[in-house]
């Protein structure tokens, strides 16, 4: 062995040992921990320090747990688990977009049909889709795949490149403003819910009042600053329209809303035919053909007996119960019960008030009622008017005293009809509260119930004025009013964009840089015998991604995905830590709580 | 004449790997898999013989196998790091030794190239000599203690399970 080659060995042996004393010491000393760690934390986990067992797994006796390398998805799946201690996303959480996989699967249909896949893509992006991501065989992603972590305290784990996500995307583009797959009809997932013309209006209604046609007087963001609302309809719409002359004043609505009401009856030949009915108003005789109002139909098909009732309806149908001189045995026995039942539900409601209402409903709506629905409805009621129209009609069965607070007319709300012999709710303003609740009860109990259908096309179809700015959907088999303007922003769980940052950024066109009127798309057409909220004709144009591309480029406003998509695809709340008292209030020590502090 | 010969076939074989790694790698990151584990224990593999070699024969022979090698290293070391700038103490410990190694090396691949032109010449600059001499007392203990802390680096990464059994820290 050579001088040189002694010394080379010599100064590597020194060299090796003095490294590994380092090492060694830097390890077992107090930051050893520390030492080793890749990177500092990003800072919202900077409170979890060097105790790495937070977030990463130790091996549980198989081999492949010893060695995590060899097999790094199940290590990474395995650690994923405990990333969801903290970040909860529910029963899916490791599913692309934490969504359950047969919806996603139904959301995938165009990529599957490779409708989405882009003509061209960049060698490196489909290379990686031939390999694939690396996914369990349930499907699910580790954490790590996307959310990188120990890339120092200003690292954000929720930025990452977009290949990240062009990996498992089928349409694969360069970037969002060269090939980014076009909009189609952003973002109009859905006709409005209030049924405004914007055309109309601009062309039409606002030059006839030299008003200025501008987007600011109604519409303003809201207190996220993501979406535009609209303002009320008393700061708004009310500015041209009188909502009680112009807007309710006509039909229905301007004589009040008949909630109950008595039908006319043959008494005399009933009597003669030995079926008493008892009390029953003496001019609703011979004066009037009244039926029943639906709401009545609604709150008897919430009577146990109702099969009966319906029954008696049925044999009633096309009866003048006016006349019963001519009417056989059955058909006076159908009326008799039929009178009894609506007195019944009249006795009912005064004696029980809102009590006995939310108990009809409830039958009534069957396991669709909420409990705020019954609420809001016996509030929408006056059981001093009820039990005013009970004495009214029913003197003599009324017992004294309980005819309710002869204050009751006062709110102007209630009154009783003695033409009509009917009790009558009048709506004097808009947001109507009894409107609106039973609109909503009618709709939601419509697919089980007929008589809530009846009472629901009573209020919305014919002559419902409230219908006739507020849209009606069908939701499931049941039908909804949309009593907001703002479509729900869960409409579109997989994108979000602001408003705010952008209104600054408008051109000369101010909103119509990105909405552009389209007068001609027969947007109200498209309300007319429609209930479903997808098929529709929007009063303006699509946004298109040539009109974001303007400014969302790599040198401008940036592209990438996470700017406007979201990943986790629905609202995840933060888990509650579990708090378990153990201890007395107070048996700590105050001194003792400034220490832990510290 | 033998080593111009080899040149092209070994510059190319050596780009080739060179561009076969750097395009694997960044496939294998487009498809969200981790190419840490591979390309780290292939660079170790590759590191080592390297340094049985520097030991045994620093100034004998012809200096193209240990640079190309070296080379090849380099580059699998920046694929393996993914050019990501080290922020943890024992990644800036090792970085710095693997820059170490880098420019020693280099220094003393420079140094037999330029030995080789004085070779015709009568009079050598004995310069040359101390300074080769000198670059591989820095660059073959340098590339053992690479050795060493690559091999620990292996384990905390991707077998602490076990080190941790060792260690008897498991529970």
């Amino acid at each position: 062995m050579t001088t040189d080659r002694r010394r080379r060995t010599r100064s590597t042996i020194w060299a090796c040992l003095f490294v590994a004393g380092m090492t060694v010491l830097a390890l077992v000393g107090p930051g050893g921990r520390r030492f080793v760690m890749p990177g500092p934390l990003a800072r919202p986990h900077a409170a979890i320090r060097e105790d790495c067992g937070r977030c990463h797994v130790g091996p549980d006796g198989r081999v492949k747990s010893f060695l995590h390398g060899v097999a790094p998805t199940e290590a990474a799946l395995a650690e994923s688990a405990l990333c969801l201690r903290c970040h909860d996303f529910r029963e899916h959480a490791l599913a692309a977009h934490s969504l359950p996989p047969s919806e996603l699967d139904r959301m995938s249909v165009r990529a599957r049909e490779g409708l989405l896949r882009a003509v061209d893509p960049p060698w490196l992006l489909a290379a990686a889709a031939w390999i694939g991501p690396p996914a369990s065989a349930a499907g699910e992603l580790a954490c790590s795949a996307c959310h990188l972590e120990h890339r120092g305290s200003d690292s954000r784990p929720r930025n990452f490149a977009d290949r990240r996500c062009l990996t498992c995307h089928a349409a694969k583009f360069r970037s969002f403003s060269a090939d980014h797959p076009e909009f189609d009809g952003y973002p109009y997932l859905r006709r409005t819910h209030l049924i405004f013309d914007h055309g109309s209006h601009r062309a039409k209604h606002f030059p006839k009042r030299d008003a200025p046609y501008a987007c600011e007087s109604c519409h303003r963001t809201d207190r996220t600053e993501r979406y535009m609302e609209s303002g009320s309809f008393e700061t708004t719409c009310t500015s041209c329209h009188d909502h009680v002359e112009e807007i309710a004043g006509a039909g229905r609505m301007e004589s009040g809303v008949a909630f109950l009401r008595l039908p006319a009856l043959d008494t005399v030949t009933l009597e003669q035919r030995g079926r008493s009915i008892g009390d029953w108003p003496a001019s609703a005789e011979d004066e009037y053909d009244g039926v029943a109002t639906p709401f009545m139909n609604f709150l008897l098909s919430g009577d146990p007996r109702y099969p009966e009732i319906n029954a008696d309806r049925v044999t009633l149908a096309g009866l003048d119960v006016l006349d019963l001189r001519g009417a056989d045995e059955q058909q006076i026995l159908a009326v008799e019960r039929y009178a009894v039942a609506v007195k019944r539900l009249v006795r009912d409601l005064a004696r029980g008030g809102s009590g006995a209402l939310q108990a009809l409903h409830a039958r009534a709506a069957g396991p669709d009622a909420t409990l705020e629905q019954i609420e809001l409805l016996a509030a929408a009621h006056s059981t001093a008017a009820l039990r005013a129209a009970q004495a009214a009609w029913f003197p003599k069965e009324t017992a004294a005293g309980s005819g309710g607070d002869p204050r009751w007319e006062a709110s102007g709300a209630w009154y009783i009809n003695a033409d009509d012999l009917a009790l009558v709710y009048q709506p004097a303003q808009h947001l109507d509260r009894f409107l609106q609740t039973w609109l909503d009860v009618a709709g939601e109990s419509a697919p089980a119930s007929p008589a809530a259908r009846e009472l629901f096309r009573y209020l919305a179809e014919d002559d419902g004025r409230c219908t006739r700015c507020h849209s009606v959907d069908v939701v499931g088999a049941g039908l909804r009013v949309n009593w907001n303007s703002l479509p729900l922003p869960e409409n579109r769980p997989f994108t979000r964009f602001s408003h705010a940052p952008h209104l600054l950024m408008a051109g000369d066109d101010g909103c119509e840089s990105c909405h552009v009127l389209n007068a001609e798309s027969g947007y109200l057409a498209s309300f007319e015998n429609n209930t479903d909220a997808l098929s529709f004709s929007s009063g303006h144009e699509a946004v298109t991604r040539e009109m974001c591309a303007h400014c969302h480029r790599r040198e401008a406003s940036g592209e990438t995905c996470t700017l406007c998509h979201n990943y986790h695809v629905g609202r995840f709340p933060p888990r509650l830590p579990g708090t378990v008292l153990t201890r007395r209030v107070g048996s700590v020590a105050p001194e003792a709580r400034t220490a832990r502090c510290r | 004449m033998t080593d111009r010969r080899g040149f092209p076939l070994v510059t190319t074989l050596l780009v080739g790997a060179s561009l076969f790694m750097i395009a694997s790698a960044a496939v294998m990151r487009a498809a969200l898999r981790p190419v840490g584990f591979q390309t780290g224990w292939a660079l170790f593999v590759l590191l080592a013989p390297l340094a049985l070699v520097l030991l045994r024969r620093a100034r004998a022979g012809s200096p193209t196998l240990p640079v190309h090698v070296g080379l090849l290293c380099a580059v699998l070391y920046l694929v393996h790091t993914g050019l990501r700038i080290p922020r943890g103490g024992f990644e800036i410990v090792l970085t710095l030794v693997s820059a170490g190694v880098v420019a020693s090396g280099s220094l003393a691949a420079l140094v037999v190239s330029a030995r080789r032109r004085w070779r015709a010449s009568p009079e050598p600059p004995r310069f040359l000599d101390t300074l080769e001499s000198g670059c591989a007392r820095v660059c073959v203990p340098l590339t053992y203690c690479l050795l060493a802390l690559a091999l620990l680096h292996g384990v905390l990464a991707h077998a602490h399970g076990l080190l941790a059994r060792v260690l008897g820290l498991t529970p």
